[in-house]
C-alpha cells in the first residue's frame, strides 16, 4: 500500500490517497474534487526561447522535445527540465 | 607512468570505453576536448591577456592544463595547435563533443569575463549531468568503488542529486545524507530524490549548509557511530575550503569509514575540466595536488585506481592518530 499525503486546496484537510504518485482527479474526505499532477508529468509545455534552446547539444534538444510530446519526464531528466523552465527556455502552463 | 595509467584505464573503466565505441572512438572525443581547449584559450588570451588567469577559474583551468601539455608557453602564447580531429561516430562519444560545441557557443571570452548568461551555464551543467556518456561514467565509478558495500553514505555538496539517484539505482543504502551550499541545488536534489530539504524522508536526508563543518553535528546525531563512506564525485573542487571541510568530514566517518574521491584534474581532458570549472568549481587541482591536500587534511591513501584518465579515483581513510 502506498501512502501519498495531500492537502485539499478547498477545505485544507490533509488525507492519504493510498496510491503511488499519479496524475488525475482526486476527491478529499469532504467531497471536494481537484486535479493532481505528479512531478513526473508535464502538461502543455512548449519551447519559448528557441535561440537559447538551440544552444543545447542536438541529442539533448531531441530528448527535451520527446519529453514535451510524451508529457512524461524520466527521473534523470527532471533537473534539466526544471532548469529549462527556470531559465524561461521551456514554459509549461 | 603514462603506459601504466592507460593499462589501468582499460582495466577499471572498460564498461565506459566499450559504451563509447572503443578506444579509437574515445580518443577522437578526447582530442576534441583538447582542440576546443586550445581554441578557447587563444580567444581569451587574444582578448583579455594573461591576467585573465588570475581573475577567472575557467581561464586558469585552461592555462594550467594546456601548459602541462605543452600547447602554450609560460607567457600564454600558443606554441602548437592540435589538428582538427575527426568526429566520432559513436553516439556517446558524439554527445561528449556536442557538449563542447554547445559551450563554445557561449563564447570563451564571455565566460572568462563573467559576461555569460548564468542560467545558460546552469542549463549546460544539468545537460552534462543528464547526458548518456556522463551517466555511464558515473555508474562505472560507483561500481568500481563498490558502492553496494556501504550502508550509510554522506555526500558533501550533493549538487542536483544525480549521484544519489545513481546510487539508489544500484542499491538501497541504510541512510543517504547530502548537503549543498546552493539553495537551488538543495531543492533540485530534494525534488529528484523525493525528499524534503532540512530533514529526512525515508532513508534520504538533505540539508542546506555552507560547509561540511556545518553539517557534522547533524550527521553525528543521525549516525552516532559515523558514516561508512563520504562520497566525493567531482566535488573536491566545489568545496569552499577543502582542507578544513575534509577534516570535518573525517570526524563524521565511522572508525572504518572511507573517503572516496573521483575528481577531474588538470591532467584529465582539458576542455571538460575548464567547462566544469566555469560551471561552479572553486578550485583547479592536479592529481598530486589532490593527494597532498588529502594528506594535509589527515587522510592516508588506501587504494588509488586512476591518477587522471578519465579522472582521479581513489579510496582514502582518516590517518590513525590524526
Amino acid at each position: 500500500m502506498y501512502v501519498n499525503k495531500m492537502k485539499c486546496p478547498v477545505c485544507g484537510v490533509e488525507f492519504d490517497t493510498g496510491r503511488k504518485e499519479f496524475s488525475g482527479v482526486v476527491t478529499c474526505p469532504n467531497g471536494h474534487t481537484f486535479t493532481v499532477i505528479d512531478s513526473n508529468t508535464v502538461i502543455d509545455c512548449e519551447i519559448r526561447d528557441w535561440d537559447r534552446f538551440a544552444k543545447l547539444p542536438p541529442s539533448m534538444q531531441n530528448a527535451v522535445i520527446e519529453i514535451i510530446q510524451s508529457g512524461k519526464i524520466p527521473e534523470d531528466m527532471k533537473t534539466l527540465m526544471r532548469r529549462l523552465r527556470e531559465a524561461g527556455i521551456v514554459v509549461c502552463t | 607512468m603514462k603506459v601504466l595509467e592507460e593499462i589501468n584505464v582499460l582495466r577499471y573503466y572498460k564498461p565506459f570505453i566499450d559504451a563509447a565505441g572503443g578506444v579509437g572512438e574515445l580518443k577522437k572525443a578526447l582530442k576534441w576536448s583538447e582542440w576546443y581547449a586550445v581554441k578557447w584559450w587563444e580567444e581569451i588570451f587574444n582578448d583579455l591577456g594573461l591576467s585573465s588567469v588570475r581573475g577567472n577559474i575557467f581561464a586558469r583551468a585552461l592555462f594550467i592544463s594546456l601548459r602541462l601539455r605543452g600547447y602554450i608557453g609560460e607567457n600564454g602564447h600558443v606554441k602548437k595547435r592540435p589538428e582538427k580531429p575527426e568526429l566520432p561516430t559513436n553516439s556517446y562519444a558524439m554527445e561528449f563533443v556536442e557538449l563542447h560545441e554547445s559551450f563554445d557557443q557561449l563564447g570563451a571570452v564571455n565566460v572568462a569575463s563573467n559576461k555569460v548568461d548564468e542560467n545558460m551555464i546552469s542549463v549546460l551543467y544539468s545537460t552534462m549531468l543528464s547526458q548518456g556518456w556522463y551517466k555511464i561514467l558515473r555508474r562505472t565509478f560507483l561500481e568500481l568503488i563498490g558502492i553496494k558495500n556501504y550502508g550509510v553514505i554522506l555526500e558533501p555538496v550533493i549538487k542536483e542529486g544525480n549521484v544519489a539517484l545513481a546510487v539508489m539505482e544500484l542499491h538501497t543504502p541504510k541512510l543517504y545524507v547530502g548537503f549543498d551550499y546552493r539553495r537551488d541545488n538543495v531543492e533540485l536534489a530534494a525534488s529528484v530524490l523525493k525528499a524534503k530539504p532540512g530533514g529526512c524522508v525515508g532513508n534520504i536526508c538533505i540539508y542546506h549548509a555552507t560547509t561540511a563543518c556545518d553539517v557534522t553535528n547533524i550527521v553525528k546525531r543521525l549516525v552516532p557511530n559515523g558514516v561508512d563512506v563520504a562520497l566525493l564525485l567531482h566535488t573536491l573542487y566545489w568545496l569552499l575550503d577543502p582542507v578544513k571541510e575534509l577534516s570535518c568530514i573525517a570526524s563524521a566517518l565511522s572508525p572504518s569509514g572511507k573517503l572516496i574521491v573521483g575528481q577531474q584534474v588538470v591532467e584529465s581532458t582539458p576542455g571538460l575540466v575548464a567547462m566544469v570549472a566555469a560551471m561552479g568549481a572553486k578550485h583547479v587541482f592536479s592529481w598530486k595536488g589532490v593527494e597532498k591536500m588529502l594528506i594535509a587534511s589527515g587522510y592516508e591513501l588506501e587504494k588509488r585506481y586512476l591518477r587522471y584518465m578519465p579522472y582521479y579515483i581513489a579510496i582514502w581513510k582518516p590517518r590513525r592518530g590524526s
